[in-house]
C-alpha cells in the first residue's frame, strides 16, 4: 500500500518536472496562499470544501470567503465556515472511549468565521519571475467543539490565533512557494454527556495543542502552450505537500466544579496526544475567462497521522474576482 | 515721442529672438500610444488584473495587454489637460507588480518636431536625455526616473537624471532602447 503510494508520488512528481520545459510557472495554489497579494480595490470571493468519508457517511466542511485587496500589499480574508464535523458537546464519556469519534452524527450546521491578514514586504520582481515573502495573522472563532490535539483555524476546527510567513520564489518555468506557521488555539469549553442518563452531563474545558506547521507547494501551467487572449481556459497542476506538529492537548474535566481535575496525559487517546503528520495533495486546477477558479485537489497521508480527518480528503475551490471602482 | 517706436521696435525684436530660441527647443508633439512592461507577471489572471487597474485610468483610452512579452499597449484619451503618468506605474504597483519599463510612442510627424531637447504634448513636457550621444531615429522614448524603471535600470541611469523641473508636469524621456 505505501509503496504504491510512494510511487504513484515519484510517478506525479517526475512527470511534473518534465512539464517544466513546456509550461510557465503557476503560484494559484489550491490549499496555500501565495507570499503575492491581491489586487488593490479587488473583492474575491472563494468557496471551498474539504470532503473525506467516515464509516457510513461523508463529512463535509465548507466555507464562503470574502477577500480583499486592501492596499496592494495587504490582503484580508473573511471566511464563514459551516460544517458535519462538529457538535456542540463533546462526545460521551470525552476523551476516554470516543476519541475520535468515528461515524457520529453531526447536523449541519455553522461553526464560526476566521479572519486572515497577509502583507506582502519583499518584492523582487523581474520578466517572468519573482521572489516575494509575506507575513500574515489570522485568527478563528468557533462555537462548535472539538475533539482531537491537532488545531486547524482555516477550516473552524477550533478557536485560536496564528502566524506565519511565506516565500514564494517564481523563476520561468517553476513556482515554489514555502508556508511556515504557527497556530496557538484557544481553550473550548463544553459538555460531555454522561452516559447514564440521570446524571448531569460532564463539564469539559481542553486546552488544544499548539502547532507548526508547513507547506511546500509546486505548481505549473499545462495548457495553454502560449496564450492567445483571455478566454483561453488554463489548466494548472499542483502538487502541496503539507505537515504540521502539535502538542498534546490539556484535558479538564468537571470543570469550574469542586472535583476539577486535570486529565494526565498518559490517560489520553492518541488523539489528544503530540502528534506529526506529512500530506502530500495533488491538485488539478481550471481558470475560466481568467477570472472563475476551479480547483480540485486529493490528500493522502505520507508520515504521520491527522485524526482531525480521514484520508483521502477531496477538496473544491471556486473563486472570482470581482474589480471594483471600474472606470 | 521718438522713443516709443524705438521702444516697440526693441520689444518686437526681444520677442523675435525670444521666438526663434524656442521654435529650435519646443516642440508640439502627439502621442500615437504608450507601452508599459510589467515584471512579476505570469499569468493570464494576473495580466486581466494590470488591464483592468489600468482601464480605471481617467485618461486611458484603450488597453492591449500581450502576455507573452508581460507588455501592455495603452491608448491615450486627447486631450489639452496634463496627464499624470505616474498613475500608470501606480496601476500596475495596485495590481501587485512592478513596472519594468514605460515608452511613450510620438507619430512619426511629432519625430520630425523634435530638433533639440524639449517637447511638448498636451499640457505635458517632456525633456529629452541623450545620453549614449546617439538619440536614433525611433519616435519611441523611454520614461526615465524611478516609478517608471526597474530597480536595475534605474540604477543605471540614476546619475545621469536631472532633478525635476517646477512648473508643467515635466517627465525625463531617453531613446528607447527597445
Amino acid at each position: 500500500m505505501h509503496k504504491n503510494m510512494w510511487r504513484n508520488c515519484t510517478t506525479t512528481i517526475l512527470s511534473l518536472i518534465l512539464l517544466l520545459h513546456t509550461a510557465a510557472a503557476q503560484e494559484l495554489f489550491p490549499l496555500s496562499d501565495p507570499a503575492s497579494s491581491m489586487p488593490r480595490n479587488v473583492l474575491g470571493v472563494r468557496f471551498f470544501s474539504e470532503t473525506y468519508h467516515e464509516v457510513t457517511q461523508w463529512r463535509n466542511m465548507s466555507a464562503l470567503r470574502l477577500m480583499y485587496g486592501a492596499t496592494p500589499k495587504l490582503t484580508t480574508y473573511l471566511t464563514a465556515i459551516a460544517s458535519n464535523h462538529h457538535g456542540e458537546d463533546f462526545p460521551v464519556e470525552f476523551p476516554f472511549h470516543n476519541t475520535p469519534e468515528r461515524g457520529a452524527i453531526y447536523p449541519y450546521k455553522f461553526n464560526g468565521a476566521h479572519l486572515y491578514l497577509k502583507y506582502r514586504f519583499l518584492t523582487l520582481d523581474g520578466q517572468n519571475k519573482h521572489l516575494r515573502i509575506a507575513v500574515y495573522g489570522e485568527g478563528a472563532w468557533v462555537s462548535t467543539t472539538h475533539h482531537e490535539s491537532e488545531p486547524n483555524l482555516e477550516m473552524g476546527d477550533n478557536s485560536g490565533m496564528g502566524g506565519g510567513a511565506i516565500a514564494t520564489w517564481l523563476h520561468k518555468k517553476l513556482a515554489v512557494s514555502l508556508t511556515l506557521g504557527y497556530i496557538k488555539p484557544f481553550h473550548a469549553e463544553g459538555y460531555s454527556p454522561d452516559p447514564i442518563h440521570s446524571l448531569p452531563p460532564v463539564p469539559v474545558d481542553v486546552r488544544y495543542g499548539e502547532a507548526l506547521h508547513y507547506a511546500f507547494s509546486l505548481g505549473y501551467l499545462i495548457y495553454p502552450g502560449q496564450y492567445r487572449d483571455y478566454k483561453q481556459t488554463n489548466i494548472n497542476l499542483y502538487v502541496e505537500c503539507r505537515g504540521k506538529y502539535f502538542n498534546h492537548a490539556e484535558v479538564t474535566l468537571f470543570h469550574k466544579l469542586q472535583n476539577e481535575y486535570v486529565l494526565s496525559t498518559l490517560r489520553y487517546p492518541k488523539a489528544l496526544q503530540t502528534g506529526y503528520f506529512a500530506d502530500i495533495s495533488p491538485g488539478i486546477q481550471f481558470i475560466i475567462h481568467s477570472n472563475m477558479r476551479i480547483d480540485f485537489s486529493t490528500t493522502f497521508r505520507m508520515l504521520g497521522y491527522s485524526y482531525a480527518r480521514l484520508y483521502p480528503v477531496y477538496t473544491l475551490g471556486i473563486q472570482r474576482y470581482f474589480y471594483l471602482g471600474k472606470k | 515721442m521718438a522713443g516709443f517706436p524705438d521702444l516697440m521696435t526693441n520689444i518686437m525684436r526681444y520677442l523675435l529672438v525670444l521666438a526663434g530660441l524656442f521654435s529650435g527647443i519646443i516642440c508640439f508633439g502627439q502621442i500615437q500610444y504608450m507601452t508599459v512592461g510589467i515584471n512579476g507577471l505570469t499569468c493570464s489572471q494576473c495580466s486581466r488584473s494590470v488591464e483592468l487597474q489600468l482601464r480605471k485610468l481617467s485618461f486611458i483610452k484603450d488597453v492591449d495587454m500581450n502576455l507573452q512579452q508581460t507588455e501592455g499597449r495603452l491608448f491615450i484619451v486627447k486631450s489639452n489637460t496634463a496627464i499624470p503618468f505616474e498613475e500608470i506605474a501606480q496601476a500596475v504597483k495596485d495590481a501587485g507588480f512592478s513596472i519594468r519599463f514605460l515608452s511613450i510612442t510620438f507619430t512619426p510627424e511629432t519625430r520630425s518636431l523634435i530638433k533639440d531637447k524639449e517637447l511638448q504634448s498636451g499640457a505635458n513636457r517632456f525633456y529629452i536625455i541623450n545620453i549614449s550621444g546617439n538619440s536614433g531615429s525611433s519616435n519611441t522614448f523611454q520614461f526615465a526616473g524611478k516609478l517608471f524603471m526597474s530597480p536595475a535600470t534605474y540604477k543605471k541611469y540614476r546619475e545621469w537624471l536631472p532633478p525635476p523641473q517646477p512648473g508643467l508636469p515635466s517627465y525625463w524621456l531617453i531613446p528607447s532602447e527597445k
